[in-house]
C-alpha cells in the first residue's frame, strides 16, 4: 500500500476521485476483517463498512496528516463505527458495552466455517469474551500490525496503557487455549 | 500447545465469507465517491421549515383579517356620537379624563 501516492492524488481536485478509489482498493480488506473480528456478524460488519467509507469519503478533504497517520485515521472511524453499532446491541444504555459479548458468543456458533473445537474457533471465542478495550488493542496490534504509537493515535490512550491491555489480552487467551509460557 | 500455536492459529480467520464478496464492496465503495454525497444537516432543513411555516401561517391571518372584518367607516362613528344625548357625551369625555388620571398620575 503506497499510502504517500494516495495522500497525493487526493490533494489534488483533479485526481482527488482516483486517490479514494486507491484508498478504497487498499483498505477494504484490511478493515472488513478488522470491523468483523469486533461484530462477529458478516452482515452486521458489511453495513458498519459501508458506513465507514461514507464518513471517509465525506471527512477526507477536510483530513490533515500525513502518509503514516492516514492507517491509524482510518481504523479510528472503523472502531468507532462499530463500538457505536455494539452500543445499539445493547439491552439498555446503562449496560455496559461488554454486555453484548454473550451475544457475539452466541451468534460466533453460527457464523463459524469450521467446528468449534478447531484451534482457530477457540482462539477467536478466547477473543471475543474480552473486555472490550483489551479486544481493541489486541486486534490492531496483532492482526492489524500497528505500532502503539499509532494504536494511541486511534484510541487516545497512552502507550504504557496499551502496552498492558495487550499484555493481560495475551495472557486471557493463551490461559483459554491452555498455552504455557515458555 | 505453545507460543507458536498462539501465532498460527490467531491469524487464520475461521468465519465463512461469500464469494465474490471484496470485489462487491470495493465496488459499493467506490460509488460512494461516484454519487457525490452532500453533507446532510437534518436539523437545519427541520429549522427552516418550521419557520418558514410560522411566517406563512402569520401572514395568511394578518390577510384574513383585513378582508373578513374589515374597519367600519368613519361616518358610522361621527353618526353614533351624533345620536349619543349631552349625559352620555359628558360621562364617555369623564372616563377618558378618568383614564388618563390614572394612566400619568
Amino acid at each position: 500500500m503506497d499510502n504517500n501516492k494516495i495522500i497525493s492524488l487526493l490533494q489534488q481536485p483533479s485526481t482527488f476521485k482516483e486517490g479514494y478509489d486507491m484508498l478504497v482498493k487498499s483498505y477494504t480488506s484490511a478493515l472488513y476483517w478488522n470491523i468483523r473480528r469486533l461484530l462477529v456478524v458478516h452482515e452486521d460488519t458489511q453495513d458498519v463498512l459501508q458506513n465507514v467509507w461514507v464518513k471517509v469519503y465525506l471527512n477526507l478533504p477536510d483530513r490533515k496528516g500525513n502518509a503514516e497517520s492516514l492507517k491509524a485515521w482510518l481504523y479510528k472511524i472503523a472502531n468507532n463505527e462499530s463500538i457505536n453499532w455494539l452500543k445499539k446491541k445493547r439491552a439498555s444504555r446503562w449496560d455496559s458495552i461488554d454486555d453484548v459479548n454473550e451475544q457475539l458468543l452466541a451468534s460466533f456458533t453460527e457464523e463459524i466455517a469450521c467446528s468449534e473445537e478447531e484451534m482457530e474457533a477457540r482462539f477467536q471465542k478466547a477473543l471475543i469474551a474480552l473486555p472490550h478495550k483489551q479486544k481493541i488493542v489486541f486486534n490492531l496490534r496483532y492482526y492489524d500490525e500497528l505500532s502503539y504509537q499509532q494504536i494511541s493515535e486511534i484510541t487516545g490512550q497512552s502507550v504504557n496503557t496499551l502496552k498492558t491491555n495487550y499484555h493481560y489480552a495475551v495472557e486471557s487467551i493463551k490461559n483459554k487455549l491452555g498455552i504455557k509460557n515458555e | 500447545m505453545n507460543n507458536e500455536d498462539f501465532n498460527l492459529a490467531g491469524k487464520r480467520m475461521p468465519y465463512a465469507v461469500p464469494d465474490g464478496y471484496f470485489e462487491q464492496a470495493v465496488a459499493c465503495a467506490e460509488a460512494i465517491g461516484e454519487r457525490k454525497i452532500k453533507r446532510q444537516r437534518p436539523w437545519l432543513w427541520g429549522i427552516s421549515i418550521g419557520v418558514s411555516s410560522a411566517l406563512a401561517a402569520v401572514l395568511v391571518i394578518f390577510i384574513c383579517n383585513m378582508y373578513l372584518f374589515p374597519a367600519p367607516p368613519m361616518e358610522q362613528y361621527q353618526n353614533f356620537i351624533a345620536q349619543m344625548s349631552e349625559d352620555d357625551l359628558a360621562n364617555a369625555c369623564a372616563d377618558v379624563e378618568y383614564m388618563e388620571e390614572n394612566l400619568y398620575y
